[in-house]
């Protein structure tokens, strides 16, 4: 097997890479891990700007998503802490305001300055760990740390992405009135869980902290809690939509853990692994809204047997599942593959691994057996196959096409890895 | 350049993928393009057969990465494609009268050529990833199946089909990535070669799972219930292919990965026997106590593919070729006797296993039913009574006192499966003490309500049920492959005693057989249905089949311990993500 060959070949270099380079010196520049993220960012965004014409309110999605992905954009580039934060709280007020969207709010929680405990605690959380960081480093530019002063940074920065990403997904199931297609659940736990709260774990904790000794055990254990326990209340849960925000919750804890092991390996899987499940959540979500729309309840209970009126919505689904679970060729086989490769060495990560999968797999043949089989309970709206079709096709191809892609992503993030200290 | 091994698996997609597009333009074509896909599948399999030994590797490089999946054809692997495109071909023809007029019918029918397309990727898989695949997207397929009625019933079953088979089969994948790592290569063929990856340290981590999802997959007993249930919801059809097809193959790949990534040899293969052959025990006391006469036939299915596992967990030459012939014969049994209770139930007009030997219905049926049943009692010729004689000789001949508890549930387990099945035979209408009156009174839809929940809209309940010729064929030609068995498969006369006392048994076995068709109003023998009675008050007061269910046991815990996650992660985080 192909394990002992998956890493690129040395020498071999991205075609990407050219595009590596400052933008504006000292505040955005292009390296190899944010333009590995920004080529993922581009296929969502242009995954989720074509699903905008099928939403509810086509030109207030539109630029709103528009703003998000520069956002985003600004954020990936971001080479000073001030830069990285400014726009960090813009995707995230982006992302909160897409959610809004969603519900259709003119409602009486619409307020000018916009307002979440959960968002709003992340935002301090990493505020105070990015000024003691640059406190640590006498510089505004990020960096590797100084093992120096440390202790309260690293549990700063991770409440901030926990908190932060955890209130863009509740973003999802807002209460909504309308029950129209969106695409906010797609946006926030596809792109917005990859830049809101994966990427910024990447560097800080890869580029920044990875020489600091120490914080790794703690993630690890954090990180693999709350990864069963996500799943666990994906399993559990009533809400279809809450459900699958818990999925990805779980997923996201998941490749944190990964990612904290910290060997080569363990980084290429949970970076390719972070694509793939951000474009998967994004084909799930997408199926999920147009389920909503179809019969305007978010209950488990009062929903079943859409396969028989939105058959492509259900094929949506289940490719989308079986590209999370990992089958070949889609792309979360590959990141399986570099996972096998970083649990060989680990006693206990191949039984978490075991254990999240196990989970994923039963709350996502639970999803489809309470949405797609089964009674019809009330009416249902005919699928807009041309809406489902192209996005659907979107998702599955790219998803399909991450083999190949990987190979250009692998290029670009080998040197990455090893340059990342410790 | 031509690639049959990999056009063998295409051409059931490709008509799959053609048959809406025909059916678009020229709607009474499209039916012929699912027939025309079977037919040419049987072709190309029969053209694999020959031309085997075939090997591809098919090669996912792209630039440095090399990820490569392996099919091949042996000379035996290419009589199982035959026999798979030949039972689906059957399958689908049987098919007809089900799917005809219904509103969902061209995706059944769709579903089983996915379905073939699976099952011979599976069969052709070299490598652990392509098995994998292989068997996730049959369990799509089956889900599908079972679940495209549309009711809630099907609903619940299809959960519990999918979930017992694909969340071990999850943790399986995993394991199989560990063993991949470890030992550097997928391949099945290098892994039997390679040190054995069970005897490393650490190995238990991805063997515990891997046997879990293999003894699901297969429906050993604890994690039988699956088939049944699946088999209890849906239609005749399906249930043929969740008892005769998905059983079998799980048993066969579960055969396959012995010596490969599972042991050939100590306690566990011996634990594999016990497990066998109990799964026959229970499987036969489920079936006496069974209402349903698909239900009956999942566990009759069931039931014959424990017994299978003994021959093969026994792993001796003359077992191992008891194991090859059981699956056969279990195979034809079980799709001989579905296809049989499929038309008894049409013409009995309900779902129940009482009386329907002696319901009215084509020949073609009662042949059909007959054959079937016979070869699973299993009456001489027919392959399963040659599979279990040669078990019991070889399980006789082993001094070891697990072999003797292993007969011993052999030899109970093969009485009640064949208790279970005279039942059938020998119950008359009756014994249904004027339930049957009621529901006849009150009856709707059978157990087709593909037909039933579309098809009555649009066209009308249909009354006629014909059976197409290329069914009547293919019955005959299973029969003649039966009863022909020592032709075609020669076994040593000496552990038969000879081929003067075998030939004895097989004229007893159609004086038997012959003796009970003339007489099918005869009454149940009292014991058979005090039998019955007594499993069923036992299960009802002690609730075994809950207990031993680790569907009920772990599902339930794993909800219960989702709820109160979910709950922990609402109050909490949830409870500060409201706050605005």
């Amino acid at each position: 097997m192909p394990t002992d060959s998956l890493l690129a070949a040395p020498g071999s270099a991205s075609p990407l890479a050219g595009l590596i380079g400052p933008i504006i010196p000292g505040f955005f520049s292009v390296d190899e891990l944010g333009l590995a993220f920004l080529v993922c960012m581009a296929i969502l965004a242009a995954l989720l700007f074509l699903c905008t014409p099928a939403t509810t309110s086509f030109f207030r999605h539109l630029v709103l998503l528009f703003f998000f992905f520069t956002g985003v954009f600004g954020l990936l580039t971001a080479v000073n802490v001030v830069t990285f934060f400014g726009c960090w709280e813009l995707c995230s007020l982006f992302a909160w305001a897409i959610g809004e969207a969603a519900g259709g709010s003119d409602t009486s929680d619409e307020a000018v300055i916009p307002f979440q405990a959960a968002g709003a605690l992340g935002s301090f959380a990493m505020f105070f760990g990015l000024a003691l960081l640059v406190v640590n480093r006498h510089s505004l530019l990020l960096g590797p740390a100084q093992p120096n002063h440390l202790t309260a940074v690293v549990p700063l920065l991770l409440l901030g992405v926990i908190l932060k990403t955890y209130g863009i997904l509740s973003e999802e199931w807002n209460r909504r009135d309308s029950h129209g297609f969106s695409v906010a659940g797609a946006t926030l736990a596809g792109a917005g869980v990859l830049a809101i709260g994966i990427y910024p774990f990447f560097r800080l904790f890869g580029q920044v902290l990875a020489g600091i000794p120490g914080w790794r055990e703690p993630i690890e254990w954090v990180a693999a809690f709350l990864a069963i326990l996500a799943a666990l209340a994906a399993l559990g849960e009533v809400d279809f939509r809450r459900a699958l925000a818990y999925g990805a919750f779980s997923q996201f804890w998941l490749l944190i853990l990964v990612y904290s092991v910290g060997s080569q390996m363990a980084i290429l899987g949970a970076m390719i692994g972070a694509a793939a499940d951000a474009l998967a959540f994004t084909g799930l979500f997408l199926a999920i809204s147009a389920a909503e729309e179809a019969t305007a309840q978010v209950l488990f209970r009062r929903v079943g047997g859409l396969a028989q009126r939105l058959p492509l919505t259900a094929t949506l689904f289940v490719v989308s599942a079986v590209s999370i679970v990992g089958l070949p060729p889609l792309g979360s086989f590959l990141a399986d593959g570099f996972l096998s490769l970083a649990a060989t060495g680990s006693s206990w990560l191949p039984i978490i691994w075991m254990i999240v999968g196990g989970l994923t797999m039963a709350y996502l043949v639970r999803l489809f057996a309470a949405l797609f089989l089964g009674e019809l309970r009330g009416p249902v709206k005919a699928e807009r196959r041309w809406s489902v079709v192209l996005a659907g096709g979107g998702v599955v191809g790219t998803l399909a096409l991450l083999a190949t892609l990987a190979t250009s992503l692998l290029a670009l993030l080998e040197p990455v890895t090893r340059s990342f200290p410790g | 350049m031509v690639n049959w091994t990999i056009d063998v698996i295409m051409v059931p997609v490709l008509a799959t993928l053609l048959a809406p597009c025909v059916g678009t333009i020229v709607p009474a074509w499209r039916r012929g393009v699912f027939t025309g896909g079977h037919l040419f599948s049987l072709g190309l399999a029969l053209l694999v057969w020959r031309l085997a030994p075939l090997q591809t590797v098919v090669d996912m490089r792209a630039g440095p990465l090399n990820v490569q999946f392996e099919l091949g054809v042996t000379n035996d692997t290419g009589l199982g494609l035959v026999l798979v495109a030949l039972l689906f071909l059957v399958i689908s023809t049987f098919s007809r009268g089900y799917v005809q007029g219904a509103r969902h019918g061209a995706a059944f029918l769709a579903l089983l050529l996915l379905g073939q397309a699976a099952v011979t990727l599976v069969l052709e898989a070299n490598d652990l990833f392509a098995l994998y695949s292989g068997l996730l997207v049959f369990s799509i397929v089956l889900t599908s199946l079972i679940g495209l009625d549309f009711a809630a019933v099907g609903e619940r079953a299809a959960l519990r089909v999918f979930a017992t088979l694909e969340v071990p089969s999850t943790l399986a994948l995993v394991g199989f990535w560990l063993i991949a790592t470890r030992a550097g290569t997928a391949s099945l063929v290098r892994l039997s070669l390679a040190p054995p990856v069970w005897s490393e340290p650490g190995a238990m981590i991805s063997f515990v799972p891997i046997m879990v999802a293999l003894l699901a997959r297969s429906g050993i007993f604890p994690v039988q219930n699956w088939a049944v249930v699946g088999c209890r919801a849906t239609t005749a059809p399906t249930a043929i292919v969740v008892a005769g097809v998905a059983l079998p193959l799980g048993a066969l790949v579960l055969v396959r990965l012995i010596g490969v990534i599972l042991p050939a040899s100590g306690p566990w293969l011996t634990l594999l026997a016990l497990l066998g052959a109990s799964t026959a025990v229970v499987a036969g006391a489920s079936a006496l106590q069974e209402r349903s006469a698909l239900g009956w036939l999942g566990n009759l299915a069931v039931g014959q593919i424990g017994l299978v596992i003994v021959g093969f967990a026994v792993y001796s030459s003359g077992s191992r070729a008891a194991g090859q012939l059981g699956l056969i014969g279990a195979i034809l049994g079980v799709v001989l006797s579905g296809m049989g209770v499929g038309i008894a139930v049409r013409a009995a007009q309900h779902p129940r296993v009482a009386g329907l030997a002696q319901q009215p219905m084509p020949w073609l049926g009662r042949v059909a039913l007959g054959l079937g049943l016979f070869a699973l009692v299993p009456l001489p010729p027919f392959p399963g009574f040659t599979a279990r004689w040669l078990i019991l000789v070889t399980l006789l001949q082993n001094p070891a006192p697990w072999a003797a508890l292993v007969a011993v549930l052999d030899v109970l387990g093969t009485l009640l499966l064949a208790a279970a099945v005279w039942k059938v035979i020998l119950d008359p209408a009756e014994a249904l003490n004027g339930e049957f009156a009621a529901e006849s009174a009150t009856y709707r839809a059978p157990p087709v309500s593909l037909v039933q929940s579309s098809g009555t809209a649009r066209h009308g309940a249909k009354s006629d049920w014909e059976i197409p010729s290329v069914l009547a064929g293919s019955l005959i030609v299973t029969g003649i492959l039966s009863i022909t068995q020592p032709l075609w498969l020669p076994l040593p006369p000496a552990e038969l005693g000879g081929w003067a006392g075998y030939a004895a048994l097989v004229l007893l076995g159609l004086a038997v057989g012959g003796g009970v068709a003339w007489h099918t109003t005869v009454t149940a023998p009292a014991w058979l249905n005090w039998l019955g009675w007594a499993i069923s008050w036992g299960n009802r007061r002690l609730r075994l089949g809950q207990l031993c269910d680790p569907y009920v046991v772990i599902g339930g815990s794993l909800m219960a311990a989702g709820q109160l996650s979910a709950g922990i992660l609402n109050q909490t985080l949830g409870r500060l993500a409201r706050s605005r």
